[in-house]
């Protein structure tokens, strides 16, 4: 177990958990817009900032993936936690003034002013891409970002959709629709913040409803090891 | 001698603008010239900003300076990545006169808020500098927010490294490629891979991997396998089809098919000559094959990266040897000699006597059992050395039959100059140690070696290595029963061919300037003859830069830039230190790469270490913290 405090209340965390973890065990609620629990932490919006002093030294880090360690004092709203955190959220409210997650922090923080940057749906969190090779294990989703040789686009979410199987899992966890789908006429689009793609779904061999792509269903024939005739009605009938 | 007049380097802040102080390259910490007398004007970088002359224009650098970080800037977090970008806005139009009042605090504001809270550093420690021009330049910034003539372009030569980029000779896009990894792009990692390393293949299963003692996770939990990673980019990547490229320039002739003659060989493809390697044996690679063994380096992965470069417009002569360099070099208008170092230090062991029966030189050894000359026969083998052909030999004796290995070196484990992963393998494989332990005589029974008496040592002060010196115990000795023993303690050149022109170094080795040109005109040196024995890097390395000396030499519109490649040089020490702040950094498993699991040992050449599976690399590759630094010097 590590000793630590948080807002000067004395905490005991296993080895090994995040920051924002321990906090919430302990009902201590800090802000956050990229993170989400079933994933592993991208740290991309660092809205859930805070301050930690160790030896005596104080940083902000982002709570969602900075580990807990011995000893350590955490402030989730001092003045220097929130004046960066207040940055953070302008920073997306800035590029995505739309998203409800995003207002609803914009809201409680008072920003209303934006910083002169390219507006997008997209914010970049990587919830797409962490679901998407974490969960579905497609890893259909490429994040890669700049560096020495330049061979890598900047700031974008790029599909190969040949390995998608239109699950929507990705849509599903993005916090500010960037990705959707839309079902219609037995074809499921899916939007994504540069690319569009349509799947034919498979219709039920009794109602005739269409229920899933068919991409999804040879997946799923594939993981289980099931035969044809279990997948070929629609969930009602089944 | 320059001075700087300013410097905030190091967290260490020195101004002497109003007292007309100056300060030495010492106490800034950083280098204030390059190439000896070339005077830098400003450098600007990961660490802060250093002045050396008080009339550089400080928002115009400024504004350079940012045009670079921003390439690398990653977007993983957007803190970062619109912060770099809003940044560039701004000074783009203060150096322009297009800014307005406010702008120098709207600047301050965004980084500022940068500095706190990115979510690597990279972007934070670059955009430091920034805020210390602000800070200590602020009328500057003030001045340039009303409206004015556009501002001189600094001229400026940026260089962007990390601490794993700068520990590999040849300069690999270390992150580059590890993040192309991590999102399942093979291809272009390969491509990325191939840009600056002509023997993929081979560095992916057998380099020293010097990146890896450099790697900033060394410090949070254990190195990123670059090198592991590398061989995946190779195992499950396909790169363009190479295509014989149209050569029109002069013939140039290399001696020695080796690391070094291969990446010359590249390099001036790249460059428009035609290579003609000369190799004495009859298939690729040189000390690749003869010197690497089989279950670390299959030859058949020398080949793959060689038939490529062949097939690029390389002409390979094999079965060739040279006697003498002036034979061809007369033929051509350029010649380069990578001719390895291939003759053994004599042994100072008393009794020893050279390839005598039962007593090799290491490299001796291995390429006899390469060439087939040795059969296995079962017997007690001891293996004098502390690097990696040591290991090398010791694992091949195994192979060979041997019923045990025993490895003598002068000093401890910690100081085998000899690849971890090797000596690991080496101790699973059941080869025994005696450290602090030297050979001092062999002694002969019939026709054969019987034992070797040894003694033991005690380590001293550190020599000029840095390793602390072996000193012998006197009746310490002790006697091991052997019937081969071993020796690698390093090789030299076989000067015989360089002929009276070329000047040597007192131990031997060709002497070459920094783009290995001879004393003897037309005439250049790479590899191991100019270097000792090295790594196979290192060696590319070299003989790249010797292909570029070739242009130099050769064509007066050369676009090879020496002054950049000069500035790199000058601040490599800058560049290779760390300092990531891993106070926070979640430690990660390492993945292994798995190994072969050999049910038998004798005569079998079946490479050992196998390649990691996608699944593992990806998540290996999640462990690189792209540790990019940017640094810009400017000069007039
Ligand atoms: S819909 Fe496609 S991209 Fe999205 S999570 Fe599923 S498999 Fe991945
Ligand atoms: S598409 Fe949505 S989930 Fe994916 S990175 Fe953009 S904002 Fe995040
Ligand atoms: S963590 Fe990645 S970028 Fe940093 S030194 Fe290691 S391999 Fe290089
Ligand atoms: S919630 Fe932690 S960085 Fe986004």
């Amino acid at each position: 177990m590590v000793k630590l405090t948080i807002d000067g209340k004395a905490i005991e965390s296993k080895e090994g958990k995040t920051i924002i973890q321990a906090a919430s065990d302990n009902n201590i609620v800090i802000p956050t817009l990229c993170y989400n629990e079933e994933l592993t932490p991208t740290g991309s919006c660092r809205v859930c900032v805070v301050e930690v002093i160790a030896d005596g030294v104080s940083t902000l880090v982002s709570s969602c993936d900075t580990p807990v360690k011995e000893g350590i004092e955490v402030y989730t709203n001092s003045e220097n936690a929130i004046k960066a955190r207040k940055y953070a959220i302008q920073m997306l409210y800035s590029q995505n003034s739309e998203a409800p997650a995003i207002r609803a922090l914009a809201g409680k923080y008072n920003i209303t002013e934006k910083l002169p940057v390219e507006e997008s749906e997209c914010i970049g969190c990587g919830r797409c891409y962490k679901v998407c090779s974490e969960v579905v294990e497609r890893k259909c989703i490429d994040m890669s970002v700049g560096g020495l040789s330049n061979m890598n686009e900047k700031l974008s979410v790029k599909w190969n959709f040949d390995n998608c199987i239109a699950c929507g899992a990705c849509a599903y966890v993005c916090p500010t629709h960037a990705v959707s789908i839309h079902d219609e006429d037995g074809v499921r689009t899916m939007i994504t913040p540069n690319a569009k793609h349509e799947f034919s779904m498979k219709k039920c061999s009794d109602c005739g409803k269409y229920y899933a792509p068919n991409v999804q269903i040879e997946w799923m024939k594939e993981k289980t090891g099931l035969s044809d005739d279990k997948f070929d009605r629609c969930m009602d009938c089944r | 001698m320059t001075n700087a007049i300013f410097s905030t380097w190091n967290d260490k802040l020195l101004d002497g603008r109003s007292s007309n102080t100056t300060f030495t390259s010492e106490q800034v910490g950083l280098p204030l010239t390059y190439a000896e007398d070339k005077d830098v004007n400003a450098i600007i970088g990961w660490s802060g900003i250093v002045l050396n002359n008080e009339n550089t224009n400080i928002v115009s650098l400024a504004c350079e300076y940012v045009k670079a970080v921003s390439m690398i800037t990653c977007g993983e977090c957007s803190i970062g990545f619109h912060g770099v970008k809003m940044s560039e806005d701004i000074l783009n139009n203060l150096v322009q006169g297009t800014g307005s009042a406010g702008d120098a605090d709207k600047l301050l504001y965004i980084i500022e808020n940068m500095k706190s809270n990115t979510k690597c550093n990279f972007c934070s420690s670059a955009m430091k500098a920034v805020h210390d021009c602000l800070v200590y330049f602020k009328n500057d910034f003030e001045v340039a927010s009303s409206p004015h003539e556009p501002y001189k372009k600094a001229s400026v030569i940026v260089n962007v490294s990390a601490p794993c980029v700068e520990a590999c000779p040849i300069h690999q896009d270390v992150p580059g490629y590890i993040n192309l990894i991590k999102n399942g792009r093979y291809d272009d990692a390969l491509e990325l891979i191939k840009r600056n390393n002509p023997l993929p293949e081979c560095s992916g299963n057998a380099c020293m991997a010097s990146c890896e003692r450099n790697c900033v996770r060394k410090d949070i939990d254990k190195p990123v396998a670059i090198r592991a990673l590398k061989r995946v980019a190779c195992e499950y990547g396909t790169s363009n089809p190479v295509e014989p490229t149209k050569l029109n320039g002069e013939k140039v002739a290399i001696i020695g098919a080796g690391p070094a003659g291969i990446a010359a060989a590249k390099r001036l493809i790249s460059l428009g000559y035609r290579p003609v390697i000369f190799e004495m044996n009859n298939g690729y690679g040189g000390m690749l094959s003869t010197g690497i063994p089989e279950y670390r380096l299959p030859q058949e992965i020398i080949n793959k990266d060689y038939n490529e470069i062949i097939k690029l417009g390389a002409e390979f002569r094999g079965n060739t040897p040279i006697s003498q360099v002036k034979d061809i070099s007369g033929a051509y208008k350029a010649t380069i000699i990578c001719n390895g170092a291939t003759l053994s230090r004599p042994s100072n062991i008393e009794g020893w006597t050279e390839n005598d029966n039962g007593m090799y030189q290491g490299i001796h050894y291995l390429k006899s059992v390469y060439n087939k000359k040795i059969m296995p026969v079962s017997e007690h083998v001891v293996v004098v050395g502390g690097g990696n052909t040591t290991i090398d030999c010791a694992r091949t004796a195994l192979r060979q039959g041997a019923t045990d290995v025993t490895i003598l070196y002068r000093r401890t484990m910690s100081e085998m100059p000899a690849y971890k992963e090797e000596i690991d393998a080496a101790i699973k494989e059941g080869i025994k140690f005696e450290f602090l332990t030297i050979p001092v005589k062999v002694q002969r029974g019939e026709n054969k070696v019987v034992e070797v008496v040894c003694q033991k040592i005690e380590l001293g002060e550190p020599d000029e290595s840095g390793r602390p010196r072996p000193i012998p115990i006197p009746g310490t000795e002790y006697t091991i029963y052997c019937d081969k023993i071993l020796s690698c303690i390093g090789e030299l050149p076989d000067t015989s061919i360089y002929g009276s022109k070329i000047n040597l170094t007192d131990d031997g080795r060709v002497l070459t300037d920094k783009y290995g040109a001879t004393s003897a005109k037309g005439i250049f040196a790479a590899g191991d003859c100019v270097n000792g024995p090295s790594s196979m890097a290192e060696a590319m390395a070299s003989g790249k830069r010797a292909a570029e000396g070739v242009d130099l030499y050769l064509n007066k519109n050369s676009k090879i830039k020496q002054s950049k490649q000069e500035v790199f040089d000058t601040y490599h020490q800058a560049f290779l230190e760390k300092n990531v702040d891993e106070a926070f950094n979640f430690k990660m498993e390492k993945q292994e790469s798995p190994v072969a699991e050999l049910t038998y040992i004798r005569d079998n050449y079946e490479q050992v270490e196998k390649v990691l599976s996608k699944e593992q690399a990806e998540r290996e590759a999640e462990r690189c913290i792209k540790c990019y630094k940017v640094m810009m010097i400017a000069r007039d």
